[in-house]
C-alpha cells in the first residue's frame, strides 16, 4: 500500500492500480506462436506457472494448441448437440432414466446445475451427464454420490424442499378394499377383496421452525414460516414426501390443514393428511405430476 | 367316460402340435384324435383320424396321416376330439363337443434394427421390432428384456400392449411395430435381448435371443460431473461444468507447429463464445515469438463496449547496460481515460523464449506478472 493505493500487487509485477469491474467475454491472440491458455474464474495469487491439466469447476478456458482450437472441455459444437441431458439410476439398477433435459441452443447450455429432490436418503446414486448427438445418448460424464440427510423433508416440484423437524410424527395405513359378509350357516364370513387399490395415506403432525445455516431455530419469525407452508400444502400440487430412513412416496395433501398448540405459544403443531398419488421412482409419475420436465424414459 | 381336451393354442398348419387332454379313467395305453372341420360336428368328413400307442395324455398330430384331399389350412377353425384307450383296447366315448382351435400361419416376429452378434453405437438403444400375421392375427401383448451374457436380466419392458401400425409413403399397411428403448448398456459389454408376445388367440410368438455388443466413443469430456449432497435440504445438487468453447481463427487453416502450438504470427484467433468473466479471474498465456512493441494478447467487454485490455511486450534499457523486457497492459475503462500497468522486468528475451503472463483480477484490482519458461526447443 502506498498512499492508500494498492501500488504493486507482488514481487513480479511493479504496478496494480487500476480498478474496473467490467465483464471479460471476448479474447483476441495474436502475433506470437501460442503454447496454452488458462483462464480461471479465481484470482490465482499463489500461481506457480503449473497450469493443472485437470479442469477444475473454476476453470473457464484451457486451450493447449494441439492441433486445434478447442478451449473447452468438450470437443463438441452446439451444431451437433441437440440436448444435454442428466440420468439417473439407484446404485445396483442397470437401467439409467432421464430426469432433466435442456436444449443446446448456445454453448452455455452446455454447463447444468440441477437439484434433484427425488432421491432417498441412504442410497448411493449415480447420475450421468448425456449429450444427445444426432438422436443417439453419448455418455460423457459420471458421477456418484451417497445421499444422506437426516431429517422427513416434503418437497414440491418447484424446488421447495421443508424439513420435518420438531415432533415429526407420521403415522401410516396400507389401504385395500375388502368387505366381510356373515351369512347364516356358515360359522365364518365370506371375505371379498374389492378391486387392485393398494395405496398409502397417512397423517403427519409435525411443528414447523425454520433453522439458519447453524441449525439455530428462528421461533420469532416461525409464524410467517408456517404462513409460507400452508400456502406450499393448500397449492393442490403433488408432493414428495420423504423420510430419514429411506422410505419415499409421491403423496397427495388433502383435507384441512389445522394446527394446534402443543404447551407453547411458539410451537404450532400441523396435522397433515395425505394419501399416496404415484410412484415416486415412475418417470412416468413423475413427469405427468410435473416433478421432471423430461419422459422420454417412461416405463 | 370322455377325456377332457386342454385348451389348444393356435398353431401353423404346416408344423402341426401337440393335443393334451385330461383322462381319469384306466390307465391310457393308447389315444385316438379326430380333426374335422368347424361346420363338420358330425364328423362326416375328418380330416385327421389317427391312433398313437402312448401311455402319455397327449396326442402329437402326424402330419403325414391328414388327409391330403382336405389339408389343415392356416386361417381356418377345426374342432378335436380325443378317446383314450386301455389295456384290453377298450375306447373310451367320444367327446359331444371336441375342443375348437384355430390354424395360424407362424407370424412374422422380429427385430427391425438388431440383427444376431449386432453392435450398437450408444449406451441407450430403442429396440424395434415387427409383427406381422398374414391371416389378420393382432398381436395382443409383448415384452423385451434385456440380459447380460451370462443370462442374467438386466432391464425388461414388462408386458404392454400398445402396437403401433407402420405405413408407406402410399398409405399401404406394411406391418405392426413395437419398441422399447433400454439404456445403460457399457461400451464394449455383451449383452442379449428377447422379444415375446401373445396373439389374441394365443399364438405364442418369440425373437429368440439375440445377441449383441455396445460400442461406442465416450465424448471428450474432459470434467466430471460434481454432485453434492445437501442435508438441508435433502438435495442433491448436480453440477457441471462443460463447456464447449472454439477458437475462431481469421485465416484458415491455422498452421500448428509440431502439434502443439499454433502459429499466430500472421493469424488471429478470437474466443468470445462458453464463457463470460465476472468479478475475479485470472488469465495465463504461453506464447513465444512474440514482436517486441506489438500487442499479442487482448480481452473486450461485451457489456461494456469502452473496456479493451491491451498487452505488449516491451524491452529497452532501463538503468543498466543489459536490455529489460516487461509486459505492458494498457486498461481503456472509456474513450477518454485508460491506464496503463507493467510488469516486473526480466532480461531480454530472444525469439524463441517462451514468455508466460499471469494477468489477475481480484476486487477490480489488476496486476500482471511475467516469468521466463526458457527457449523453446
Amino acid at each position: 500500500m502506498f498512499l492508500g493505493i494498492t501500488f504493486a500487487g507482488s514481487n513480479l509485477s511493479t504496478t496494480a492500480t487500476s480498478t474496473d469491474n467490467s465483464t471479460v467475454s471476448k479474447l483476441i491472440l495474436s502475433n506470437c506462436i501460442a503454447d496454452e491458455l488458462y483462464v480461471s474464474t479465481k484470482a490465482l495469487t499463489e500461481f506457480d506457472w503449473n497450469i493443472p491439466e485437470n479442469w477444475a469447476l473454476d476453470t473457464a478456458l484451457h486451450a493447449t494448441f494441439e492441433n486445434d482450437l478447442h478451449a473447452g472441455n468438450v470437443a463438441y459444437s452446439t451444431d451437433i448437440v441437440s440436448k444435454v441431458k442428466i440420468k439417473k439410476r439407484l446404485f445396483g439398477d442397470f437401467e439409467w432414466k432421464t430426469i432433466y433435459e435442456q436444449d443446446v441452443n448456445t454453448n452455455e447450455d452446455f454447463a447444468i446445475e440441477y437439484y434433484d429432490y427425488y432421491e432417498p436418503t441412504n442410497r448411493v446414486i449415480e447420475y450421468s451427464y448425456v449429450l444427445e448427438v444426432g438422436n443417439a445418448d453419448v455418455d460423457s460424464a459420471m458421477s456418484s454420490v451417497e445421499s444422506e440427510f437426516y431429517n422427513y423433508f416434503i418437497c414440491g416440484s418447484n424446488g421447495e424442499s421443508y424439513p420435518m423437524i420438531l415432533n415429526m410424527q407420521n403415522t401410516q395405513t396400507y389401504n385395500r378394499k375388502s368387505a366381510v359378509i356373515d351369512v347364516g350357516g356358515r360359522k365364518t364370513p365370506y371375505v371379498v377383496h374389492n378391486g387392485i387399490s393398494r395405496y398409502y395415506s397417512g397423517n403427519i403432525n409435525v411443528s414447523f421452525i425454520a433453522t439458519d445455516d447453524n441449525c439455530i431455530l428462528d421461533a420469532e419469525n416461525a409464524w410467517k414460516y408456517r404462513r409460507e407452508i400452508d400456502e406450499f400444502l393448500a397449492n393442490g400440487e403433488p408432493k414428495i414426501l420423504k423420510s430419514f430412513e429411506g422410505e419415499m412416496w409421491m403423496i397427495h395433501v388433502v383435507n384441512n390443514i389445522p394446527r394446534s398448540n402443543s404447551g407453547h405459544y411458539q410451537l404450532i403443531d400441523h396435522q397433515i393428511e395425505w394419501v399416496e398419488a404415484g410412484n415416486p421412482y415412475s418417470i412416468g409419475d413423475l413427469y405427468d405430476n410435473g416433478f421432471i420436465n423430461t419422459d422420454v424414459d417412461r416405463e | 367316460m370322455q377325456a377332457s381336451i386342454y385348451k389348444i393354442k393356435p398353431f401353423d398348419a404346416n408344423d402341426g402340435t401337440t393335443i393334451k387332454f385330461n383322462w381319469n379313467g384306466n390307465q391310457a395305453f393308447g389315444n385316438r384324435c379326430v380333426i374335422v372341420s368347424e361346420d363338420d360336428s358330425k364328423m362326416t368328413n375328418p380330416i385327421y383320424d389317427n391312433y398313437i400307442a402312448s401311455m402319455k395324455l397327449e396326442h402329437t398330430i402326424d402330419l403325414s396321416q391328414i388327409s391330403s384331399e382336405n389339408p389343415l389350412v392356416n386361417g381356418k377353425k377345426y374342432i378335436a376330439f380325443i378317446t383314450v384307450f386301455d389295456e384290453k383296447g377298450n375306447e373310451s366315448d367320444i367327446q359331444s363337443f371336441g375342443q375348437l382351435f384355430l390354424c395360424l400361419q407362424n407370424p412374422t416376429f422380429e427385430f427391425l434394427n438388431i440383427a444376431q452378434d449386432g453392435i450398437i453405437n450408444s449406451s441407450s438403444y430403442d429396440f424395434q421390432v415387427k409383427y406381422l400375421q398374414s391371416n389378420g392375427e393382432l398381436l395382443n401383448s409383448w415384452k423385451i428384456s434385456v440380459y447380460d451374457n451370462n443370462g442374467t436380466l438386466l432391464s425388461s419392458s414388462n408386458v404392454k400392449y400398445d402396437v403401433d401400425e407402420i405405413y408407406n409413403s402410399e398409405d399401404t399397411f406394411l406391418y405392426y411395430s413395437i419398441s422399447h428403448l433400454f439404456s445403460g448398456f457399457v461400451s464394449n459389454n455383451e449383452y442379449k435381448v428377447q422379444a415375446s408376445g401373445e396373439t389374441v388367440n394365443g399364438m405364442i410368438v418369440d425373437t429368440g435371443l439375440i445377441e449383441f455388443s455396445a460400442s461406442y466413443d465416450m465424448a471428450a469430456v474432459f470434467s466430471m460431473l460434481e454432485l453434492t449432497n445437501i442435508p438441508k435440504t435433502g438435495a442433491i445438487l448436480v453440477h457441471s461444468n462443460i463447456i464447449s468453447a472454439d477458437g475462431k481463427p481469421e485465416y484458415e487453416p491455422v498452421e500448428y507447429i509440431n502439434g502443439t502450438y499454433a502459429d499466430l504470427r500472421n493469424n488471429i484467433v478470437t474466443y468470445d463464445e462458453g464463457f463470460l468473466l465476472k468479478g475475479d479471474y485470472s488469465m495465463v498465456y504461453y506464447a513465444y515469438h512474440i514482436t517486441p512493441n506489438i500487442p499479442f494478447f487482448e480481452f473486450y467487454s461485451d457489456e461494456n463496449p469502452n473496456f479493451k485490455g491491451v498487452i505488449t511486450y516491451r524491452v529497452g534499457r532501463i538503468g543498466s547496460d543489459e536490455p529489460v523486457g516487461q509486459l505492458e497492459l494498457k486498461l481503456s475503462h472509456s474513450p477518454t481515460y485508460s491506464n496503463t500497468l507493467y510488469s516486473v522486468t526480466i532480461p531480454a528475451i530472444t525469439q524463441n523464449t517462451l514468455l508466460g503472463f499471469c494477468l489477475i483480477r481480484q476486487n477490480g484490482v489488476y496486476e500482471i506478472r511475467v516469468v521466463d519458461l526458457g527457449e523453446v526447443a
